[in-house]
Formats: C-alpha cells, sequence, structure tokens
C-alpha cells in the first residue's frame, strides 16, 4: 500500500485550497432536443470506433488488455502497464479477428505505449485528438474489452464527462472502467482519440485516463522503442511531475510559504531564497503541500504567474513548469 | 500482473478519501450543475414511466417493512413485474406503492426464474400499464433511462452492449481441443470431447480446421468468435485438412460453457464492487441489454424509457461497477406469454439448485469460472442466517485478498 495518509492529506488540502474560478459548464443541456442530439454523436463514434478498438493479450504474462488503432498502417496506442515485460502481443479485433503486434516503447511514467501490428494494412484507425483542452464536463465516450476478450459481446461502451483534469497529463471521467480496460481508447463526440484507460479509484466518478497529448511528446521515442519511467499511481511522486524547483520552507500566517532555497525555472525566473510566495496564478497559496497539489494540476511546459512578497515589496515573477527528473 | 496491480495500487492509495482527488472546488461545480441540469433535461421523457413504476414494500430482514425494489406495472394495470431475488425471502405481505401515494396488496402469482422475475397481482388499485408494443431493441450509444416513482429518474446511461444471451446453456460447443502452439493456416485439433458435436462428425486429433461455418479461423480466439454467434442445436459446415487433403463435414453444436482467459477472479471481483452494492442475482439472464447506468441495487425492477418516452424494457440488475442489465421489451412480451412458475415451484427449484450447486462445487476446478450467481435460499429464516454468514464471510475474504495483494 503506497502512503494512502499522505494521499488523504492532498486531498483534503485540494478541496480547501483556493478562489473560485468563474464557473463554465461545458456544452450546456439544457432540453430534451439536445440529449438527443448528444446521442447522435455518441452512436457515431461508437460504431465507428468499435472496429478499432482492439484487446491486446500478452501470452508471456498472460495479462490482458485493450488499445485503439490509430494509423492505417496499424499503430495501436495503449497503456504502458498493458505491455510492460513482453516483447510481443495478440492484437485481437471485437469480430475476432486475430493478428500479431509487436511491442514498441512505453513511457511508464505517463502510463502509455506504442503496439505495432506486424501484418500491412490498411486496419480501420480512430484519429488522434488533443487531451490539454480538455476540461471538467466535457462529453467523453471510453471504450475496452472490460475484463478480458469475449466474442459473445462487442467491447462495451461507456459515456461520460472529465470531472477533473489532471494530475500532469492523466484526467479524470465518470465513464466506469474495470480491469481489461486499461489501455482502451477515451473519446471526444468528434470520435478523436483524446485519453488512453488508466486506472480506476473506489469512487465511481474516478476512473484515471493517460491524455493523449503524452504520445506526441514522447512520440520519437516511443517509435524508437524506448522503455523509460515509473508506474505511480501517487501523482506527488510522479518522476514527470511538473516542478518551478523551490525548496518550501515553513507556511507564514495569513497565506503564503517561506521560499527555502532555489533552482532551475525557478532561479531562472529570479525568485529568491527568503522571499514569501503568496499566489499561483491568483490562487492564494496556503503552504508548501498547498502548492503541490495546484503545481500537480499542470503540466511541464506551462508558464505560471506566481505573486511573493521580498523585503516587504510585492513582486510578481512568470515561471515555466519542468518535469521533475529534468532538474538540474 | 502489472495490469491489475496499477488498477488496484490507486483503488488502495485512494481508498476513503474524498471521490476524487484533486478535483478542484470549481470542477466539482460545474460536474455537480451538468448533472442536475442533464437530469432535468431527460426528465420529460420519463414522465409516462412514472406512473407505471411502483415501489414494492415488503419485510426481508425481519427488521420491519421497507421498499426493497421497484416494480413495473404491465397488463391490466393489476399486475407487476419486479425482481424476484429482492423479493423472495420476504416474511409477510407485500405491498406496492405508487408515486401518488396509491397503494395496493400484492401476492406472487408466479415465478420466471431465468429472469429473475415475480409477476405480482394487486387488490385494490390499479395503475397505468407499460405500453409494450415497441419491440425494436435500442442500439448501442442510444440512452435508456430507468424510472422510479417520484419525478426524478433513478439512473441514466446509454447501450454499452446490445441484447445477449448471458445463459451458459445458450453458448455453442463443437468440443474440439486445441493446440496453441499450432502455427500458420487453420487451428489444429489436440483432442475431441465425448459426446460432443466434434465427435460425432468425425472429426479427430491432428485435423487442421481451416473454416467454420464459411468463416476462415486461424487462431484459438478466431475459433471462438466463429462460433459465439451461434446456438446449440445448431449445424455447421467445418472444412479441415487431414492427410494433405480437405474435407469437409456437418457438426451440431450442443450445449456447453466455454471457458475464456479473463483476469484472474479475485482480483476482479473486488474491482467489480468498487464503489456499488451489486444485485444478489446479476448474471445467467437469457436475454439482456448490458448498459452503463449506475442502478442501486434496491432500484432495479422499475420500466426503462427510450428518449421519446417508449418503454424499452425491465431493469433487472446492477452487475458490477460498470454495468448494469436490462430484460429488452421483446423478451418482456415473450415471457409474459409463457406460463411461470408457481411461487412454491420456484422456492422449491431454487433449494434444488442450491444442492446441486454445492456438489458440482466439490467437484469444478477452482478459479476457472467466476463462481455461480445464483443464490437465493429457501426458506425465510435460513435466508437471513445464510445471507448474514455469507456478508459475513464476504467481508473476511475481501479483508484476506487485500492483505493478500499487499504481500505481493
Amino acid at each position: 500500500m503506497k502512503q494512502p495518509r499522505f494521499f488523504h492529506g492532498v486531498a483534503a488540502v485540494a478541496l480547501l485550497s483556493g478562489l473560485m474560478g468563474p464557473v463554465l459548464a461545458r456544452e450546456p443541456v439544457g432540453s430534451i432536443e439536445d440529449v438527443r442530439k448528444l446521442e447522435k454523436q455518441i452512436a457515431a463514434v461508437a460504431g465507428k470506433a468499435m472496429k478499432s478498438t482492439v484487446a491486446l493479450i500478452a501470452e508471456a504474462t498472460g495479462a490482458s488488455g485493450s488499445g485503439v488503432v490509430a494509423s492505417a498502417d496499424g499503430m495501436i496506442l495503449t497503456a504502458a502497464h498493458v505491455i510492460e515485460g513482453v516483447e510481443e502481443v495478440q492484437v485481437v479485433f471485437p469480430d475476432g479477428k486475430q493478428v500479431k503486434g509487436k511491442v514498441l516503447g512505453a513511457n511508464l511514467s505517463k502510463d502509455i505505449g506504442l503496439v505495432k501490428i506486424e501484418d500491412e494494412g490498411p486496419w480501420p484507425f480512430m484519429e488522434r485528438g488533443e487531451s490539454k483542452p480538455l476540461k471538467a464536463g466535457d462529453w467523453v465516450i471510453a471504450m475496452g474489452h472490460s475484463t478480458g476478450f469475449d466474442p459473445s459481446r462487442t467491447p462495451p461502451v461507456r459515456f461520460g464527462r472529465v470531472v477533473s483534469d489532471g494530475p500532469g497529463n492523466f484526467m479524470t471521467t465518470d465513464c466506469t472502467l474495470i480491469g481489461g480496460d486499461s489501455g482502451g481508447p477515451l473519446f471526444d463526440l468528434d470520435g478523436k482519440v483524446v485519453g488512453i484507460n488508466s486506472s480506476i479509484g473506489e469512487a465511481l466518478k474516478n476512473n484515471n485516463h493517460a491524455g493523449v497529448d503524452g504520445f506526441k511528446d514522447d512520440w520519437d521515442r516511443l517509435i524508437a522503442g524506448e522503455v523509460w519511467g515509473e508506474l505511480e499511481m501517487n501523482p506527488m511522486r510522479n518522476q514527470e511531475r511538473p516542478v518551478m524547483g523551490i525548496n518550501f520552507g515553513p507556511a507564514v500566517r495569513g497565506g503564503g510559504v517561506i521560499v527555502a532555497a532555489v533552482r532551475g525555472p525557478a532561479a531562472k525566473a529570479g525568485i529568491r531564497p527568503g522571499d514569501v510566495i503568496r499566489t499561483l496564478d491568483g490562487t492564494v497559496v496556503r503552504d508548501g503541500g498547498n502548492m503541490q497539489v495546484l503545481l500537480a494540476k499542470k503540466q511541464a511546459g506551462d508558464r505560471v504567474k506566481v505573486g511573493g512578497v521580498r523585503s516587504g515589496k510585492p513582486f510578481e515573477a512568470e515561471v515555466e513548469l519542468k518535469q521533475m527528473n529534468q532538474l538540474r | 500482473m502489472l495490469l491489475q496491480t496499477a488498477l488496484l495500487t490507486g483503488a488502495f492509495a485512494q481508498r476513503g478519501g474524498p471521490e476524487v482527488p484533486l478535483m478542484r472546488p470549481e470542477e466539482a461545480e460545474v460536474v455537480q450543475r451538468q448533472t442536475i441540469e442533464f437530469f432535468d433535461a431527460i426528465r420529460p421523457a420519463a414522465q409516462q414511466a412514472v406512473a407505471s413504476t411502483v415501489w414494492v414494500w415488503t419485510d426481508t430482514t425481519g427488521r420491519g417493512k421497507r421498499p426493497v425494489v421497484f416494480g413495473t406495472v404491465v397488463g391490466d394495470g393489476t399486475k407487476v413485474l419486479t425482481k424476484w431475488s429482492e423479493i423472495a425471502m420476504a416474511r409477510g405481505p407485500i405491498q406496492v406503492v405508487g408515486g401518488d401515494g396509491k397503494t395496493a396488496k400484492a401476492t406472487v402469482e408466479g415465478v420466471y426464474q431465468d429472469e429473475d422475475l415475480a409477476l405480482l397481482s394487486l387488490e385494490g388499485a390499479r395503475y397505468r400499464p407499460v405500453d409494450l408494443s415497441q419491440v425494436e431493441a435500442p442500439k448501442i450509444g442510444n440512452f435508456l433511462i430507468a424510472a422510479s416513482p417520484d419525478d426524478t429518474p433513478a439512473s441514466v446511461g446509454v447501450v454499452a452492449v446490445e441484447a445477449r444471451s448471458l445463459r451458459e446453456k445458450d453458448q455453442a460447443f463443437l468440443g474440439v481441443r486445441l493446440d496453441p502452439e499450432h502455427s500458420g493456416t487453420g487451428v489444429r485439433i489436440l483432442g475431441v470431447e465425448e459426446e460432443s458435436g466434434a465427435l460425432e462428425a468425425g472429426l479427430k486429433e491432428g485435423d487442421v480446421i481451416l473454416s467454420v461455418g464459411g468463416r476462415a479461423v486461424n487462431s484459438l480466439i478466431e475459433m471462438r468468435t466463429a462460433l459465439a454467434g451461434f446456438g446449440p442445436g445448431e449445424r455447421l459446415e467445418i472444412r479441415f485438412q487431414r492427410d494433405g487433403g480437405e474435407v469437409k463435414v456437418e457438426a451440431e453444436l450442443k450445449e456447453k460453457s466455454e471457458s475464456y482467459p479473463q483476469l484472474p477472479g479475485g482480483r476482479l471481483r473486488q474491482m467489480e464492487k468498487m464503489g456499488t452494492t451489486l444485485s444478489l442475482v446479476r448474471g445467467g439472464f437469457p436475454s439482456v441489454i448490458q448498459t452503463d447506468m449506475q442502478l442501486e441495487r434496491d432500484h432495479c425492477g422499475g420500466p426503462v424509457v427510450d428518449l421519446d418516452g417508449k418503454f424499452a424494457g425491465v431493469a433487472i440488475a446492477r452487475a458490477d461497477r460498470t454495468r448494469s442489465f436490462i430484460i429488452p421489451t421483446k423478451a418482456i412480451v415473450e415471457l409474459l406469454d409463457r406460463s411461470p412458475l408457481t411461487p412454491q415451484e420456484a422456492q422449491d427449484a431454487l433449494a434444488q439448485q442450491r444442492e446441486e450447486r454445492q456438489q458440482v462445487g466439490q467437484a469444478a476446478p477452482q478459479g476457472q469460472q467466476p463462481p455461480k450467481q445464483r443464490m437465493i435460499p429457501a426458506k425465510p429464516k435460513q435466508a437471513e442466517n445464510l445471507r448474514r454468514h455469507l456478508e459475513d464471510m464476504e467481508r473476511l475474504m475481501e479483508r484476506m485478498r487485500a492483505e493478500m495483494e499487499g504481500l505481493e
């Protein structure tokens, strides 16, 4: 069991933190007509996606997961943990057709991986979309071979919405997942792949997906067959979590935290030891833990605005976040 | 087994905390507002069905009456279909109550065992029956709404898998054991089962099956899928290779279950339950639509409608975290044409089934199939005891499993 208490603490902090941003429900559904439109889109996406949603069976380990074909020549997006430790998988299409797949690379920290069908295509595929713009309230469709390949049924369709973006490249939806769904696709209403099923928590709303943008960022390494990173369910311990490069000291009464040491991007942005940081993108920071939670929701490469006090005078700085494991 | 570890490490780490760690307050607000908006939008579609949905009240625990499950009004308005396993243990009278407060005395007139449905006969009030004229089944991705006796639907979801049978005896069985090592065209027979269609058709070890029912098969899974579309009693053409020549035979499929490579039972059972209370009887139905609805166990038994408000079936079970099952209209229409078992026959059949199960259970290999889920105890008092025992055992097992997984 990994640090359940720590997670608790973090979560409680998350719920208490910060100022409220503007509340905007995305794509509002105000009438039965809106729901009908939604239904049409879901049916269209599910119908098309069915052919490309494959089961991946690793005969070497007995693991069974899912994947989605994302190009005509048979490139399959899946979760890193589905293919970890094997070189070959059996790719099973919903109609039972079975072909061999060569395992390429995987980034365990993002839980993404690639498999290439060995036989020549063209294969039925779904296009990749973008995961970064997704926010709470965006409608999504999840698919996968729940509990393993079952010839008596097609891969089950689940409809829901993003309930939380982040941490990092991950996002959470209320499309309920179970074992076997791992590596299966998450689609937006246009039928673009926006995520890959990764893990679940106890709550029905807690279904986690790796954002599809991770593939774009890591494409060359994945294609080259590199396997790296670490599977880490606790986002605070993920090697690729976004950081500023600040060691935090004690909290300050009334909000804010003292900077103990600085390196990397924070140093580059001019933040110094002894500064008090009061806000992150306008949200008041209570203490170091609170700051880490706020940062966990961002991604490396994001620019954040830091508001602070130095020698009694307010200052502002902009910091470009870096991956923890890239700090120097 | 990294696949399950990953999924469950997450679960353990997050157990007991808030629903979604790291969810921002504004995200929680967006999601909640959207839920309210969505239910407001679909409410008109469920309006008609509200009058055909009743609460079924009875005492199943000895601790007094409570609404144990929903019911669907059928026939002339004095009959109700409800979930049998939820009321089988009723001690004393059964009542139904409509959303408008109208109450009627109910008696169990008959039981449709395979569907886990009881037909209640009402006395003292009449409700609006559902319209059974729409027999076209909803398609994948269509919305389905589970009605409730009050204004707010019990749940909403989409068709995840279209209607299919979950009954083992509906799965066709040819009776060949296949060579997993065989490479190249076709699938090679390692052995032929006794009393099977394959044996009758003259298939034997070493034969390489090339096609089944006109469909080429080149792997074990392709073979299973080729058979999956057929039922017991059907005859299929088998094309195979023997001694360099090609032969065609016709084989009859028989009844038997096959086990497919699935996730190990223990972990899966744990995941199934995460975040949910499951129905007692949740498998083996002859025809069900799978949906992603999050039906509460005590909200089963009521009518399910589509966005036009048309009756699409009866909500029959919450099966796990991801699945709720609906018996489609067509199956309900056919069922109402059949004569049900009497309540006494149903109780006797259950008792017998349980005995057989215990015998089979001793002989069956461990861990191959998930345990059979149809277990309704016969006598009310025994029932209560047995259930309490089972629940205690389950909790204990769960804890042991959790601890064992912690060790891995």
